[in-house]
């Protein structure tokens, strides 16, 4: 009986999931003017996706250093919720969302100094060797990567920044 | 001594292929464990046909599981004769405490308290029922160890091949809308602000695998 009802709820959720997510795509495909594809995507917020892949990527990688000790030191109650699908996936959102507010405060100008990379500056640049063709990012697109994956792996980073923001504008 | 009256011809003693379905790896280990059972049975003191025995008798001939086996461990505290029992006894507390076993001492305090004579049945079933819940927990340990590495590996593989095609699309979106002459040619917030880093060859060669087709 509980399962059922647990199907149910699932289902419910998914479907309005789903019907939200197609209505947006329709509104974004109505506002690009019929170029809706990967290069859309990908070229509105540049930076923007890689950010959130990143931070989704440092997120699992935290879990998956910490599994190790929670599998030899945790007791079987933390194992057991630990290893349930709605604890991964809200530890992956805080990734991505961690991600997704770091990439605003990089572009704010709410941090400063030269650690922090410049999101109008995202470029691919030619490799020092004349003879090969490449491309590589150039170091605003490594700093955006590091940093939203350090902001997925850290638990304690993007709060830290928010309650210093918080703090800063309380004073001004 | 009276032995307890089953023959070890009993098939339904001697057959151990019957093992639940969900545990074949553990196979080996419950046809050991019930070989062990079994010989402390027919060890043990013939009784009259008392609940115990019928028990015991009915969980031997049902299908073998760690359950069973468990509960017939238990039981066999009951019916076990004295010398099986000291045997016994001695040889779990040495088992709990190399375990480090949660109320271990507190058994064995009541062992040796010479004011306070104890059943000795009593404390074996005590300790049993303590062990048989430590190895049932390490058991579900185990297994959602496993289940969790299985999980996180999961995630950690789909987060690795998401930022690795990511990292690709987002390239190509980059080189696409230049033309020929390194231009850009669609505006948009990140195309219009890029700055030509990229020297106008090496974009033009970059464009080739996307842009050419």
């Amino acid at each position: 009986m509980m399962k059922i009802r647990n199907w149910s709820s699932f289902t419910l959720i998914t479907a309005v999931i789903v019907g939200v997510l197609v209505f947006v795509l329709a509104q974004v495909y109505s506002a690009s003017g019929g170029q809706l594809g990967a290069g859309f995507w990908f070229r509105t917020y540049p930076g923007l996706i890689v950010a959130l892949a990143s931070g989704f990527f440092g997120a699992t990688f935290s879990m998956l250093l910490h599994t190790q000790r929670r599998t030899s030191e945790g007791t079987l109650e933390d194992l057991s919720s630990a290893c349930s699908w709605r604890t991964l996936i809200v530890r992956g959102s805080v990734g991505l969302g961690g991600a997704a507010i770091l990439y605003f405060f990089f572009r704010s100008g709410l941090l400063e100094g030269n650690l922090w990379p410049d999101l109008s500056l995202l470029a691919y640049e030619p490799l020092a060797s004349s003879s090969s063709n490449g491309l590589v990012p150039n170091q605003q697109w490594c700093l955006l990567v590091i940093w939203c994956f350090l902001g997925g792996f850290s638990e304690t980073l993007v709060p830290n920044i928010l309650t210093k923001t918080e703090q800063k504008a309380t004073i001004s | 001594m009276a032995m307890t009256e089953l023959s070890a011809d009993d098939p339904a003693l001697a057959s151990y292929a019957d093992v639940d379905s969900d545990e074949p790896h553990k196979g080996d280990l419950l046809e050991q464990f019930y070989l062990t059972l079994t010989v402390m049975y027919l060890g043990a003191p013939a009784g009259a046909n008392s609940v115990v025995h019928e028990r015991i008798e009915r969980l031997f001939k049902s299908q073998h599981s760690w359950r069973n086996a468990y509960e017939i461990e238990q039981l066999l505290c009951f019916i076990l004769s004295e010398q099986q029992l000291q045997t016994e006894l001695d040889r779990r507390l040495a088992e709990a405490r190399a375990l480090k076993m949660e109320f271990v001492d507190v058994i064995a305090k009541e062992l040796q308290d010479p004011a306070k004579p104890v059943d000795k049945r009593i404390l074996l079933h005590r300790l049993l029922n303590d062990m048989q819940w430590f190895y049932s927990k390490r058991v579900h340990h185990r297994s959602a160890s496993k289940r969790l590495m299985l999980r996180v590996s999961l995630l950690f593989m789909v987060a690795l091949v998401t930022l690795f095609l990511v990292l690709f699309i987002q390239f190509f979106a980059h080189q696409a809308p230049r033309t020929a002459n390194g231009q850009v040619a669609v505006a948009g917030p990140g195309a219009a602000a890029s700055p030509p880093t990229a020297s106008p060859e090496a974009s033009s060669e970059a464009e080739k695998p996307g842009g050419d087709k």
